[in-house]
């Protein structure tokens, strides 16, 4: 196992002149070309720009110009978030070729930094699924082993950064499809408090729910990758209008953490690896001066029911846009065909089965004599949730748990959606509530010889909590790569 | 979310709500699926909700607006390049008048 490169190792050589933008941009392209015919974490990769960036940061920082906090520093970003560089595809075969007008903000605001955007990763189509299995147009794989799935939805992002292709990625995370595919590929997976960062050129899955974060080599990557993307935006109205909180090491905390764990959610895990790395995250930290305090969290089944009602309700509704008219796919039909068969020969064409099974559940739970009793049901469960976590929150700063009932699966294992669907047990109630919460690897599974991670989840806004419990969880060391 | 709403019908009326085309074999394994999922979600009879009100975004949120500025709009051709069919500057689409077809 090697450590992985970190950001701030970057941006250090550059700026101590030990190495140039153009050296990391060369380093990272030949990385991608040696490893991603395995990995294939990478949908688009874009050479030609980025050594092209890489050269006008170059000449800014020797034209005595001060470099962006992120000058120099390759980054990969999922295939949901539009860009300029390439086809901005969702992996979905509705958007194939899609040249975006715009860059996302996130992307606007880490180019303004000077990062470098070298290619496009993999994602399950339109960010729906758990395994990286429901991407058109490729699967990633997981670098710790290529016969394992990486996780989902940001498959591609998870891999890019385990294989070391990137020292950093962007991800989405609608249900855990940051720290998921954090968790199995042993990186670190970091979905903000909702409203934290702009969502502004993000293919809309679940409104309610999205979120983009950084997946990363170390946690004060993590902290600051964040720095950059977070904070109001004009194009987003549900961006927070107060200032993003220092997440730096530097931010003032709470003199002893209180730890909340609930022996409710322990007890349902029946890994015992799994479980034995939530206990030697505890006593890292019990180690580290905190105190502990048991709190009831939503029962797993309450806080999955609820979430997938609302994901998909929203999703049919997002969804709804692709009509194979002004963009996307549009199916060949004979000139006399009407407008309504053109739709829906677009759409049967443009989704895949995931999508499809989705936007079906969610029409039905929209639907006339059913929306009452159940999207309106979920929408009453998901204020029960956020006020298990308001009171939660009352007696500690932090909650400690696992991110995924198990390491990462083989390709293939789980090909009931159902089921598949309870990979996301423990990540949803974030996204239901608007907490924000990181995964962060805490060494490898014995049996499986996979990483495993661990999962701290804060109050809206508790960001400098968070990160100063993830850096006692890591010692803000780089994780391992494979 | 006790009485189950599925049915034949279920699965051909969602398809036709959702403009999707859904063959038989499809169907079949969405009618199963569907009933499956309804099952799980029906987890939420357990909790006592009645006088709750809905929760449809994470509390913190305030929507705001911004002000009435002109800004500068996408160009044209950056907009209709993704279009599948173009005439002159407009997005082709099907005769959508007088074709007498309304399903």
């Amino acid at each position: 196992m090697t450590s992985a490169r970190t950001i701030q190792t970057i941006v250090n050589e550059q700026h101590a002149g030990t190495s140039t933008a153009c050296d990391e941009v060369e380093r990272s392209l030949q990385h991608i070309d040696r490893v991603n015919a395995d990995v294939q974490a990478f949908r688009e990769v874009y050479a030609d720009e980025a050594r092209q960036a890489a050269e006008r940061i170059d000449a800014d920082r020797a034209a005595g110009h001060s470099p962006g906090a992120l000058a120099g520093v390759p980054i990969a970003i999922k295939d949901n978030i539009v860009s300029r560089h390439g086809t901005s595809t969702a992996s979905s075969r509705m958007l194939e070729g899609y040249v975006s007008p715009f860059d996302a903000t996130v992307v606007q605001r880490l180019e303004a930094a000077g990062a470098i955007i070298i290619g496009r990763t993999h994602c399950d189509e339109f960010a729906m699924g758990s395994s990286g299995e429901h991407g058109a147009f490729g699967r990633a794989r997981n670098p710790w082993n290529t016969e394992h799935v990486p996780g989902g939805s940001s498959s591609g992002s998870a891999a890019a950064v385990a294989s070391g292709c990137v020292s950093a990625a962007l991800g989405s995370d609608t249900g855990g499809s940051i720290r998921q595919p954090a968790a199995f590929c042993g990186i670190v997976g970091f979905k903000p408090s909702y409203g934290r960062v702009s969502r502004s050129g993000l293919v809309a899955f679940g409104s309610s729910l999205d979120q983009i974060g950084p997946m990363t080599a170390s946690v004060d990557d993590a902290a600051q990758l964040y720095a950059v993307i977070a904070g109001v935006d004009p194009d987003d109205a549900t961006t927070a209008a107060h200032d993003v909180e220092d997440v730096t090491s530097a931010a003032t905390l709470p003199t002893q953490l209180r730890v909340g764990m609930s022996s409710a959610h322990l007890d349902a895990i029946t890994d015992n690896d799994v479980r034995r790395t939530v206990d030697a995250a505890r006593d890292r930290m019990a180690e580290a001066g905190a105190s502990f305090v048991d709190v009831t969290l939503p029962p797993p089944d309450i806080s999955i029911a609820t979430y997938y009602l609302i994901a998909t309700a929203e999703a049919s509704s997002n969804l709804a846009r692709y009509d194979g008219i002004r963009y996307g796919r549009r199916a060949a039909l004979t000139d006399d065909a009407s407008l309504e068969a053109l739709y829906a020969a677009s759409r049967s064409e443009g989704f895949g089965d995931e999508v499809r099974r989705r936007i079906l559940v969610g029409t039905f739970v929209l639907s006339a004599g059913y929306a009452d009793q159940y999207y309106g049901k979920a929408l009453k469960a998901r204020r029960w949730i956020a006020a298990c976590y308001e009171r939660a929150f009352s007696s500690c700063d932090v909650i400690l748990g696992p991110t995924t009932p198990t390491p990462a699966f083989r390709f293939g294992e789980r090909p009931d959606p159902v089921e598949m669907y309870q990979c996301d047990v423990f990540t949803v109630d974030a996204n239901i509530a608007g907490l924000c919460a990181m995964s962060v690897p805490m060494g490898v599974h014995e049996n499986a010889n996979l990483p495993v991670g661990v999962q701290l989840t804060a109050a809206p806004f508790a960001e400098p909590t968070l990160f100063a419990a993830a850096r006692v969880l890591t010692a803000n060391e780089p994780v391992s790569l494979p | 979310m006790s009485e189950s709403p599925i049915n034949r019908d279920l699965i051909p009326h969602l398809a036709r709500l959702a403009r999707l085309r859904i063959d038989e074999q499809e169907a079949e394994r969405l009618h199963d699926e569907m009933a499956r999922i309804l099952a799980f979600v029906s987890a939420l009879d357990a909790i006592d909700l009645d006088d709750l009100e809905p929760l449809p975004r994470p509390a913190n949120v305030v929507n705001r607006l911004h002000d009435d500025e002109a800004g500068t709009p996408l160009a044209l051709g950056d907009l209709t390049r993704n279009a599948p069919a173009i005439e002159d500057r407009f997005v082709a689409v099907p005769k959508v008048i007088g074709s007498g077809d309304s399903s």
